[in-house]
């Protein structure tokens, strides 16, 4: 089969915030050359169907493998890495200094502040039931905090209070958040084998990536995590994680077919086909190294992809 | 919905993107492109795991270990027999490079 388009063809409607974006609208305008042309047009209210329809019930056929849906707290280190993913817990970026004041015995406790460089952050101490208020008083211990604040990637991470007569009872931890989205994205962004796929064969990859310079890949990561579990078009099926590599494994579904192109159709969202995403983050020294490969079902093709768009519509996590 | 609407909404959603006169015949992918695969990802297997990940990338069903390894296992259409060959490739180099370095 020969293909000719004459406008646009289809469809990256994978890429998660694209797709959030892209579901309520897909345009198809396609010539076949077989001695006559026409031009479609398929559309599909997609947002109204992914609203109102919940998707594991819809994908359940698709989706028998999935077991979890991914939440940041639900990660699991593997087992021998947990005690490294501790360790590494306090960051570049996140210090405890501690003041001149008085020492503290082994009786006493903590008294412990969080400051950061966003006004009013959300501060919670995960792993006790009191809420955050500067200056508490804590026992030695580890304790899980918690950073958050609109249009901030979170932070997340560790401190050891510990029992040591030789610290003083002040704590102050620094943790400085970083505005979301990818600094000069358009520079970094590189873009790889968005055109082809008009293949009866297979289907194509599209192989998407970014170099966030000076983050955490656990900042990183839970932002993004965070982000894929507020969409409810997309599964994730697996997770990959240690303390330098963290890989999601996702599912989204498309709306595209060889038979719905050649016939013209108004589709709806079509969860037997569906695009098969890794994404994949990888400390690099104090970078992080963002890898997006996008395995697109046979007929489905990118001809173009604008790096504005991608940087205005995905790299907002 | 009218046409010039939908227009309009193309336009932002964009992962669509505009093909001037695209293509003519069954071109798979654009040249040069390798598949990115990580050495991170194998070189925090057990040598136990690598070797038998090593292994099930000789065998004839090379192809199905090549998915399973980066969670393609429940994804059931084909990938172009071209990049096919780059995943087994891409990993079965990872996993070389993570046994040479950690076994």
């Amino acid at each position: 089969m020969r293909w000719r388009c004459s406008l646009s063809m289809i469809s990256m409607c994978g890429f998660w915030k694209m797709l959030k974006i892209a579901a309520p609208v897909l345009l198809l305008i396609v010539s076949v050359s077989a001695g006559y042309s026409y031009s479609a047009s398929i559309v599909s209210a997609g947002r109204v169907i992914l609203d109102t329809t919940p998707l594991s019930k819809a994908a359940s056929k698709v989706y028998a493998k999935i077991t979890n849906i991914i939440e940041p707290v639900r990660i699991k280190f593997p087992e021998k890495q947990s005690v490294d993913a501790l360790k590494s817990s306090i960051r570049e970026g996140v210090t405890a200094t501690t003041s001149a004041a008085a020492r503290a015995d082994a009786s006493e406790k903590y008294n412990l502040s969080v400051e950061t460089n966003v006004q009013d952050p959300s501060i919670k101490i995960m792993n006790i039931g009191p809420k955050y208020r500067d200056g508490m008083a804590l026992e030695p211990g580890n304790y899980e905090i918690f950073i958050e604040k609109p249009g901030y990637r979170s932070k997340r991470f560790w401190v050891n209070l510990e029992d040591k007569s030789n610290q003083s009872n002040d704590v102050i931890l620094k943790a400085n958040l970083d505005p979301l989205g990818l600094p000069n994205c358009t520079d970094r962004v590189q873009v790889e084998n968005y055109a082809g796929a008009l293949d009866t064969k297979g289907g194509n990859i599209v192989q998407i990536q970014a170099d966030f310079p000076n983050v955490n890949i656990n900042d990183l990561y839970l932002s993004f995590a965070k982000e894929i579990n507020d969409s409810n078009f997309q599964e994730v099926i697996d997770t990959i994680a240690y303390p330098d590599y963290v890989e999601f494994q996702i599912a989204s579904p498309t709306t595209l077919s060889e038979d719905d192109i050649k016939n013209n159709r108004v589709i709806e969202i079509d969860e037997d086909r569906f695009i098969m995403s890794r994404v994949i983050f990888e400390q690099v020294s104090s970078n992080v190294l963002f890898t997006y490969q996008q395995f697109m079902p046979p007929l489905v093709m990118i001809s173009d992809m604008s790096k504005e768009v991608l940087c205005e519509h995905t790299f907002t996590f | 919905m009218n046409t010039p609407l939908l227009f309009r909404r193309l336009c932002v959603c964009v992962a669509i993107l505009f093909v001037s006169g695209c293509a003519t015949g069954n071109f798979v992918s654009s040249d040069n492109f390798q598949i990115y695969v990580s050495e991170k990802r194998y070189l925090n297997e057990s040598c136990s795991t690598l070797g038998k990940m090593y292994n099930s990338l000789q065998t004839s069903n090379r192809s199905y270990y090549a998915r399973m390894f980066i969670g393609l296992d429940v994804y059931p259409h084909p990938i172009a027999p071209r990049h096919e060959r780059q995943l087994i490739h891409s990993n079965l180099n990872a996993i070389v490079v993570a046994i040479k370095q950690k076994c």
